[in-house]
């Protein structure tokens, strides 16, 4: 019986006792309407209406509870104030003509949008939809927007509540305007809303606007264990998904997962070093941080719990197998580079080599990476794997694998030079290949090639001795050929040709019968833990 | 036109509120659904029921697949995470249950051998094995993508394989020989 036949029956049984349960779905989902999330980021506009009307919701809740402390504006001066939230939150007062007569940040971040353009003072005297087109604009290019959730808040409050309305309409349309334009799909929600002096005063006291406050105030009604303060530190975005899931805890926040994140992957020794972007993905069925940890060329990817803060996917002590070398003990004492990356969205922090007369690995390892890149762009796409940087005398020797091949570089310890380059690999002269689908940078890598003709041949990495990995570009395409023998009968020789780009078995040949009784009963994690990221 | 094809086809009619493209894609993938829930569940009631949760789950978020890995890749874990939720809440926790195997159906038109399969057969392997041999010949991922999935080196995933698929062997020539 074949391993083939096996799977086979193996599906075909499990197919057999799996439910068949479809017209008590449908009859189930008919109760549902359509699929709420009927859009995805290219259709905003369902999206929006949808949040809007919850907020209008939600807000009419709270004004009907809470109807005592409305408070209309008195200030003749000022007619409406439009507020802008993601993690900047950045406030508008308006005259009845429309004019900007301030602007001001409200927290670090919002201040940090408004340092070019004199702290807010630019703005004053412009009608208000150029000024909102250029705060978004600022916002955007900030890169506050750039992942596929992200959303901005939009809050218009006017005592005058058709103005309002009127108002939160034409700057929704230039909020959407600009983020067409650079190409974002960020969700735009938006509320109009009357002057509530209690809540301007409690937002004022948190550096929130008016109009985040009223979303976190939607969540503490839903959930009163909430605090105002932990909330107020949240995005926009992950004030929209606490909504949409009950608010049944609090957050950990972005700054929370990045430090669990860091800790748990041993980068936290490496943090001046490292880039960490945090993404909240709060509206998943089981709510995590999504946290990449970038190394160099090497990513790290974890997902922590939103709620508990455990780690739920991601390498354990990650920086122990990728930089063996520890920057701590081999170099002499480097200052920290001076500038940390912002938690989000984050910039490489500028390497300072000979800052006290050595770089450090990671320094070296940047050095060589760059070297790398400029030398081979045919291989881009390509994991790097294996890195290992060693400090000999004043010089540090890179080493690292890439499309299945050793690649081993010098860089000068003092000036973080790179003095040369040793490799097998030669790079494809007039063969690269343009058509047929399969580009160069679609590869599987030799680690996968070799796992396809270990589970073809129904072997383990235990169980045979590699005699030859190697990568050749035969019949227009990219190869690994591949042979080994079985270690307890060396007489029972492998070969495989693998695609590159696919992984496929292109031929196989087993030099005598197979014998069917080497079954390994270890299980070791002898395999590399590489990276597997499609 | 491959199966992936399809079924992002479907999942994108599915966001659009198209009953019967939720109809196809139920067709297409209730197998590997329901083997993905039964090799953390080890129960085929639990199994029933998360595979039941994870079709309402796709109606009501289909629109949120984003093409990046395979969408069936994207329902498997759905019907991962939603297993291990029900783990959790059952106080079993872990990422594989610990209770006996379980996978018969209390009421089925299964014929004697299938019921030794999946009986027998797969409650004599080990639960790690029988995960990693379900994912892989009934809802038909690629080793490096269980590996992915479960957050296990590959090395581990493919040895698991390989021993369930040995096991396997032994047991089904055994009976064919009776």
């Amino acid at each position: 019986m074949t391993e083939r036949d096996i799977e086979l029956r193996l599906k075909g049984a499990v197919d057999r006792a799996a439910p068949q349960d479809l017209e008590g779905l449908l009859s189930e989902i008919d109760g549902k309407g359509a699929a709420e999330m009927t859009t995805n980021t290219t259709n905003k506009n369902k999206k929006r209406a949808r949040f809007t009307g919850l907020i209008a919701a939600c807000l009419a809740l709270i004004v009907l509870g809470g109807a005592g402390g409305l408070y209309y504006r008195q200030n003749y001066t000022v007619a409406t104030v439009v507020s802008l939230d993601v993690n900047p939150s950045v406030e508008l007062r308006v005259n009845r003509a429309e004019r900007v007569m301030t602007c001001t940040g409200l927290n670090d971040e919002g201040r940090a949008i408004l340092a070019d353009m004199d702290a807010g003072r630019d703005l004053e005297g412009t009608k208000l939809d150029v000024a909102v087109n250029a705060l978004v604009g600022a916002i955007v290019r900030a890169g506050y927007l750039d992942s596929l959730d992200s959303a901005i808040l939009v809050s218009v409050e006017d005592s005058d509540a058709a103005r309002g309305a009127r108002l939160q309409a034409e700057l929704v349309a230039t909020v959407d305007e600009v983020l067409r334009s650079s190409a974002n799909n960020a969700d735009v929600l938006s509320q109009n809303m009357t002057a509530d002096k209690a809540l301007t005063e409690k937002a004022k006291e948190y550096g929130v606007s008016t109009g985040k406050a009223t979303l976190i105030e939607q969540c503490i009604a839903m959930n009163p264990d909430l605090p105002f303060e932990g909330l107020a530190e949240l995005s926009v975005e992950e004030l929209r998904d606490l909504l949409r899931l009950g608010a049944p805890a609090m957050p950990i926040g972005r700054a929370k997962a990045r430090e669990i994140a860091l800790e748990y992957s041993g980068y936290d020794k490496l943090a001046d070093s490292v880039i960490v972007e945090v993404d909240p993905e709060l509206d998943e069925i089981v709510p995590i941080y999504d946290v990449e940890i970038n190394y160099g060329l090497m990513d790290e990817d974890y997902e922590v719990d939103a709620f508990t803060g455990e780690v739920l996917r991601g390498r354990k002590d990650a920086a122990s197998t990728t930089t063996p070398t520890d920057p701590g003990t081999t170099a002499p004492t480097t200052p920290a580079p001076t500038t940390p990356a912002p938690s989000d969205p984050g910039t490489p922090a500028p390497t300072d080599p000979g800052a006290s007369g050595v770089i450090t690995p990671d320094e070296a390892f940047n050095a060589a990476g760059a070297a790398f890149s400029a030398a081979h762009p045919e291989l881009s796409g390509y994991n790097v794997l294996d890195i290992e940087t060693e400090l000999k005398g004043s010089t540090y020797e890179v080493d690292f694998d890439c499309a299945g091949y050793d690649f081993e570089y010098a860089v000068d310890a003092v000036t973080g030079e790179v003095l040369r380059e040793k490799t097998n690999y030669s790079a494809p002269q007039t063969q690269t290949p343009s058509t047929g689908g399969n580009t160069s940078t679609n590869d599987i890598g030799v680690d996968a090639a070799k796992a396809a003709a270990l589970s073809h041949a129904g072997l383990s990495e235990s169980q045979v001795r590699w005699l030859k990995a190697q990568r050749d570009y035969d019949d227009g395409r990219y190869e690994y050929e591949l042979e080994f023998v079985l270690t307890d009968d060396t007489r029972v020789e492998y070969e495989y040709t693998i695609d590159a780009a696919t992984g496929a078995i292109l031929d196989h040949e087993r030099d005598v019968d197979h014998h069917d009784d080497h079954h390994d009963d270890d299980d070791h994690d002898d395999h590399d833990d590489h990276d597997w990221d499609d | 036109m491959n199966d992936s094809d399809t079924i992002e086809e479907l999942l994108l009619r599915v966001a659009g509120g198209d009953r019967q493209a939720f109809a196809g894609l139920y067709e297409a993938t209730r197998g590997s659904v329901y083997a993905m829930a039964l090799s953390i569940l080890a129960n085929h009631h639990d199994a029933e029921e998360v595979s039941h949760d994870t079709y309402l789950r796709l109606w009501e978020n289909a629109g949120k697949y984003r093409a990046r890995g395979t969408p069936m890749a994207w329902i498997l874990k759905i019907t991962k995470n939603l297993a291990l939720m029900r783990l959790r809440s059952s106080g079993r926790g872990g990422e594989l249950s610990e209770a006996e195997w379980d996978a018969i159906p209390a009421q089925s038109g299964l014929s004697v051998e299938d019921r030794e399969l999946l009986g027998d057969s797969l409650g004599a392997l080990e639960a790690g094995e029988r995960q990693v041999v379900l994912l892989h010949a009934v809802s038909g991922l690629k080793h490096r993508e269980i590996a992915k999935l479960l957050n296990l080196p590959l090395g581990t995933v493919l040895a698991r394989y390989s021993r369930a698929i040995g096991k396997l062997r032994r047991m089904m020539e055994g009976d064919e020989s009776l």
